[in-house]
């Protein structure tokens, strides 16, 4: 335990010195504005930016890019809580407490205070989470290292049943869009045997579909497509205060940052549903252990810090840990993670064990860049808070012009060929489909990335074991994983329950 | 009043539920056809190209299936989509921006990303109910410039400025 501590010690120094010449902390901070603004525009998440910006991968070093899009994850998150505060607009679910509590102290003339103690809360949330990541990534890998075909197959098949059960209203809908996923997936020449598949004799899908027309078409055009149809009407911006926590709001905000960093860290590494859980579990927390309960927005009050600083560091805390399952196993738990596969999968990289040995200096590069990354945003966004509320006032038809300009762009740029703009309409209207009845889009993605892998190993699996299906049960890493499996599919339910 | 809301609201719900099953149907149907066309040959595995493609027709079928006779159905409308319902002006929205789009992808290999690209911003703006359109082609190519000299330039991306002039030349 001592020998990976200091080889992961040793190797994250390794990381900083990669992570801090100034052509990576260039990138890193272009991740953190980018980050930052997209998360303060509403509707516009992570993976639908990450996802523009794919074709970066044809040219960008891979440690360059993924710093960039480990800016971009990190950043939304910090930008999301200004937005939810100073609008009630909460992004995402995750940010749903946020928008409550943080909000009713906006109206009351303390959006600076909530303002702040999100921003540092999610500082040291992340802080705590990329130390612990740091010791937990190579620890999770070295355990990874005695899967065979069978137990890779049994990781895919927890890959597909957390996407599909978990991100999403329904886990049904979730089924839908993972069948869907493979299915697009199956499109091309099948590598084993040489047969193509579904490729209606269309020369330009022999090589199947790109994912970065995936997943444009289903996140970036598929949000303006909808968008169009099924416009919000703009909410109200409250008013700015002086950016000042008193005495009484530092030592109220202290213990629940760590409260919330403990509670996030843990559900963040588990594929239960990404940070929605822990943030309700730390407000619940938070609620219950306050001294002030006649503050909490729900007891009609004006808003308790507690509230905004407990849920913030989970979020934050959650997120972080979600890159774990997706560095050292190549399960996504989140929609951004999803898309996150698909920038390694540009790179012929595939997370997983054996990522971290043969690509320990890329990964711990990315670790390291994760706490430049929390430093330059706690920088960025407290001094810089009135720049990013400023950002609201892009008019949305402008908005959604510049979001299909760079859409098509990365559509084009694969080949120069009006066929994968066409296809790339195509998925659009597929997504705005699927986000009109609800339908998660996550799940396709991972679907098509890791539907042919996991049919290669079900296959290799198999053909070891002479046919015989039962080594899916009879191999005891395979009866753990299954085991797990079944607890992605209850554990949820049963948090949830407890949470609200 | 509100009892002809409610209706049209159900009748939405209803037709397009069952159409949404159909399409689920339908993709499975596709993929069932397909297998036809798929290798069969199993190997050591005894585990063919098919059998992923057989798989995923299964899934799709049940799921559409489960979707169709589920009672108390998962499958309402998504929260925010209510606000909208029955309202044609929106759909002509999304009939001119899909049709801006259809409009750039045949403009992009002859006017080239720049200029495609301030038409698409004119399109999506008019679209979203913004009728300033000489502005946002402005606007449109001036965003796409820079982005195409810094894919171009610096990322190396391979981005004909103007295919047609470079066409006539030849």
């Amino acid at each position: 335990m001592m020998d990976l501590m200091s080889a992961a010690i040793s190797s994250l120094a390794g990381g900083f010195a990669s992570a801090l010449t100034p052509l990576n902390l260039l990138w890193a901070l272009a991740g953190c504005f980018i980050g930052t603004a997209i998360g303060v525009l509403p509707g516009i998440g992570p993976a639908l930016t990450v996802a523009m910006l794919l074709p970066l991968t044809a040219k960008v070093e891979p440690s360059s890019a993924l710093i960039l899009f480990a800016g971009i994850y990190y950043g939304a998150m910090f930008g999301g809580s200004t937005t939810s505060i100073l609008m009630n607009t909460p992004g995402e679910s995750a940010t749903m407490v946020t928008a409550m509590e943080g909000n009713t102290m906006a109206k009351h003339g303390r959006a600076g205070p909530a303002l702040a103690t999100a921003a540092i809360g999610s500082f040291v949330a992340g802080t705590i989470a990329t130390i612990l990541l740091s010791f937990v990534a190579p620890a999770a890998a070295q355990a990874a290292l005695n899967f065979g075909p069978a137990e890779y197959f049994m990781i895919m098949l927890l890959a597909f049943t957390t996407v599909s059960s978990v991100l999403g209203a329904s886990a049904l809908r979730g089924l839908c869009a993972l069948f869907l996923g493979l299915g697009i997936g199956l499109v091309g020449i099948e590598t084993t045997s040489g047969t193509t598949r579904y490729t209606l004799g269309i020369p330009e899908l022999y090589d199947g579909f790109d994912i970065v027309i995936v997943a444009v078409g289903l996140f970036a055009v598929g949000e303006a497509l909808y968008n169009v149809l099924y416009l919000q009407p703009a909410a109200t911006i409250n008013k700015m205060s002086q950016v000042k926590m008193s005495a009484s709001d530092w030592k109220r905000s202290i213990p629940a940052w760590l409260r919330g960093s403990f509670i996030g860290f843990p559900f963040g590494l588990i594929p239960a549903g990404g940070a929605e859980i822990p943030t309700f579990l730390s407000y619940a927390t938070e609620k219950k252990l306050s001294k002030h309960q006649e503050e909490f927005s729900s007891n009609g009050g004006k808003g308790a810090i507690e509230g905004v600083a407990g849920p913030e560091a989970a979020n934050n805390a959650a997120v972080t840990a979600a890159l774990a399952p997706l560095l050292t196993l190549g399960i996504p738990v989140s929609s951004t993670t999803a898309i996150l596969l698909a920038a390694f999968q540009n790179y012929n990289l595939q997370p997983g064990p054996t990522l971290m040995q043969t690509s320990g200096p890329l990964v711990w590069t990315l670790i390291a860049s994760l706490y430049i990354g929390n430093v330059m945003l706690l920088v960025l966004n407290l001094p810089l808070v009135g720049i990013w509320v400023r950002i609201l006032r892009i008019p949305t038809p402008l908005l959604y012009g510049g979001i299909l300009i760079f859409s098509t762009l990365g559509a084009y740029s694969i080949r120069q060929s009006w066929f994968d703009l066409l296809t790339l309409l195509l998925i659009g209207l597929l997504g705005l489909g699927m986000r009109r009845y609800g339908f998660p889009t996550a799940p396709v993605i991972v679907g098509m990335i890791l539907g042919p892998m996991a049919e290669k190993q079900l296959r290799n699996a198999l053909s070891i074991a002479q046919g015989d299906w039962t080594v899916f049960v009879t191999r005891p890493i395979c009866l753990v994983i299954l085991v797990v499996i079944l607890s992605v599919l209850i554990l949820p339910k049963v948090f949830s329950k407890k949470a609200y | 009043m509100q009892n002809q809301l409610a209706l049209g609201l159900f009748c939405e719900i209803l037709v397009s539920q069952s159409k949404t099953v159909a399409r689920l149907v339908g993709t499975a149907l596709f993929f069932g056809v397909g297998l036809q066309f798929v290798d069969a040959q199993g190997g050591y595995a005894g585990l063919s190209p098919r059998f992923l493609a057989t798989v995923v027709t299964i899934g799709l079928t049940v799921c559409g299936l489960l979707i169709f006779f589920k009672k108390n159905s998962v499958f309402s409308v998504s929260e925010d989509a209510g606000t909208a319902i029955n309202t044609g002006a929106r759909f002509k929205r999304l009939a001119i921006l899909v049709g801006g789009l259809v409009a750039h992808l045949v403009a992009i290999g002859l006017v080239g990303f720049v200029i495609a690209s301030g038409f698409l911003m004119a399109v999506v703006a008019y679209a979203y109910g913004n009728d300033r359109i000489v502005r946002n082609l402005l606007i449109g190519i001036a965003i796409a410039l820079p982005i195409w000299a810094l894919f171009t330039q610096v990322l190396g991306l391979n981005l004909p400025i103007f295919p047609l002039l470079s066409a006539l030349k030849l």
